[in-house]
């Protein structure tokens, strides 16, 4: 990896660079809240931003897409979007970082979704280090979510003066190189830049989860009553999926458009919360009952996909969905009470 | 390929979702490709009866609040091969349904006074608690981009879909930001969506237009509006809009606190 440094007052000239070259997705104010949008004016970029509402991974996955498109009348089908620019995604905190990873982790995973992969190529992410929690409710302390983790092509760390800029990919070095907006660090700057770095490790100690066992752990509570319990602060409305970053799940649709001279196969975001999300064929509803739902959820993102794809935990901690909960659900809460349940919590730190 | 022969109807109601209908105006062309409108008072300057056309499906609009509600809607329903409930009203029994709590002879006295002996009412009921009903368009009005989907999905021989997510889901979808954390109320947890939350798009929480969720959970509905100083009776009002006599009996007190 290669170190530059970004002095500050260029930060505006890095996003109208990538805006000229990309569909750049950036992180803009909206009523008082922040959200990831397609931005013309590198001026609407807030730098300084919490978390955003959706994490940015509908700028690769869409909440609402068409897959294909087929002309009933000369039974031609059309599955190339259009011919945009790649995306750039601009300012991504190190959980979202880390939600983007386990995204690309879950669609590449073969069969290979093909929408996601046209979306997606040529794709340029910038990362952007966080001093400190962005809100009461993040826990990528505990999830260890908090350090980028290397899915960038460039990775800005706030300091004295502009941005310590960690270079990850071939396109990062040479975006790097073709702006001419970087610098070589001097060494007084690296030795700052260390004291930023350390600094965050430190913001970031507290731990309330093992994450040695935490995947193991969660299937031995599968069938206990607190699951009964947290339904009861549930609404089975399925927010928490919607701003999660690693919920990869979606529904499929064919529907008419044109005076139905034009099928569209339509794909959307759905939700394991839902109360129809496992009906299959006959009306059978193999998760019917609320506490079934959300147990699916924690365990999904505690355990299942952790163990399917090797990682410790899949949640990245970012805290929108105990922000979103009106039920006051976290899943940090959740895996520690798993973790006492089993005994094998690290508990508060003394 | 014959097209696919439309009625709409009106029982009792303001015809604001046969409106949305007119109001798709850039698709009207489009939709008449596929659909043969046979009857269709608001639209039309034809005279003679409203109820004599064979339909291969009926748009009924409004509840059933009067013997003539009744006996038209029983004739649709003879001779069209499809009904659906259009709308709020036809969906929930709706806002007029709101007299169902008051009795028929103190809401007649309260808005016709000395005429009230005129007017004949029953309670308000959903097209679905007179005669069967094939599928459902929710919502008061119905979103017109629904409505042309079911309808280019009963053109080709498709059961329309009917989404079930809550209010919320589509809030966050649209990245609205939570009325209850603005300080306001909301019904979005436990209603049925579809509408891509509008109204809390706008800045207005969800009245519930589409009817409850499945599975709602309305104990914990009650502690957040309790928390918000929603007393009894504000959450009865509020469920009351759309939802008097929709919502069932157990769920309204577990919903309002009312014994």
């Amino acid at each position: 990896m290669k170190e530059k440094f970004l002095p500050g007052e260029r930060v505006e000239d890095l996003a109208e660079y990538l805006s000229q070259r990309y569909r750049l997705w950036a992180p803009a104010a909206k009523e008082g809240a922040f959200v990831f949008a397609q931005v013309v004016d590198a001026g609407d970029i807030s730098m300084d931003y919490s978390t955003t509402l959706l994490p940015p991974k509908h700028a690769f996955l869409p909440t609402a897409e068409i897959l294909a498109s087929v002309d009933l009348q000369t039974g031609e089908a059309d599955s190339v979007r259009p011919d945009d620019p790649p995306p750039a995604i601009f300012g991504v905190h190190p959980c979202d970082l880390n939600g983007l990873a386990r995204l690309d982790q879950a669609m590449r995973e073969p069969p290979a979704d093909a929408a996601y992969h046209r979306a997606n190529a040529g794709a340029f992410i910038v990362g952007l280090a966080c001093l400190k929690k962005c809100r009461p409710e993040a826990f990528c302390d505990s999830t260890e979510t908090f350090r980028p983790n290397g899915h960038f092509d460039l990775h800005l760390t706030p300091m004295e003066g502009g941005f310590w800029t960690s270079v990850q990919s071939d396109a990062g070095r040479a975006l790097a190189d073709d702006t001419g907006l970087f610098e070589v660090p001097t060494d007084r700057q690296r030795a700052e830049y260390e004291h930023v770095r350390r600094g965050i490790e430190t913001t970031f100690a507290g731990r309330r989860l093992n994450l040695k066992t935490l995947a193991a752990d969660l299937p031995k509570i599968y069938p206990h009553r607190m699951w009964e319990k947290l339904a009861e602060r549930c609404f089975s409305c399925g927010a928490c999926t919607a701003v999660c970053p690693t919920c990869v799940c979606f529904d499929v649709r064919d529907e008419m458009s044109d005076g139905c001279r034009t099928a569209n196969r339509c794909r959307s975001w759905d939700s394991c919360l839902l109360k129809d999300f496992a009906v299959v064929a006959g009306g059978e509803n193999f998760r019917g009952r609320r506490a079934e739902r959300i147990r699916h959820r924690m365990m999904r993102q505690g355990s299942y996909l952790a163990r399917r794809f090797g990682l410790p935990v899949f949640c990245v901690g970012c805290g929108r969905c105990p922000h979103v909960c009106l039920g006051k659900i976290s899943p940090l809460d959740v895996f520690e009470q798993c973790q006492k349940e089993v005994g094998s919590g690290v508990g508060r730190a003394a | 390929m014959n097209k696919l022969r439309v009625a709409f109807y009106s029982l009792t109601s303001c015809e604001g979702c046969q409106l949305a209908f007119l109001e798709c105006e850039d698709r009207l062309l489009d939709i008449l490709q596929q659909v043969e409108i046979v009857r269709f008072r608001e639209a039309s300057s034809y005279e003679g009866g409203e109820l004599d056309a064979d339909a291969d499906v009926a748009f009924v609009e409004g509840s059933v609040s009067t013997a003539h509600d009744e006996s038209a809607v029983r004739t649709i329903r003879m001779r069209s091969r499809r009904v659906v409930a259009f709308g709020a009203c036809a969906d929930l029994g709706g806002v007029n349904a709101i007299k169902n709590r008051q009795g028929n002879e103190a809401a007649k006295e309260r808005v016709y006074g000395p005429y009230s002996s005129w007017i004949h009412t029953s309670d308000v009921r959903p097209v679905s608690a007179v005669v069967p009903v094939d599928f459902t368009l929710h919502g008061c009005p119905v979103d017109k981009d629904e409505l042309v989907r079911y309808l280019y999905a009963l053109a080709v021989g498709r059961k329309p879909a009917d989404p079930t997510a809550p209010v919320c889901f589509e809030c966050k979808l649209r990245e609205n930001i939570c009325l209850f954390h603005k300080g306001g109320t909301c019904m979005g947890p436990v209603v049925r969506g579809g509408c891509r939350a509008i109204c809390p798009a706008y800045g207005a929480g969800c009245d519930g237009c589409r009817g409850l969720a499945p599975d709602p959970n309305v104990a914990l509905m009650r502690t957040l509006l309790r928390e918000k100083g929603l007393n009894s009776e504000a959450i009865r009002r509020r469920v009351d809009l759309f939802n008097a006599s929709a919502v069932p009996e157990d769920l309204r007190r577990e919903l309002t606190g009312y014994a």
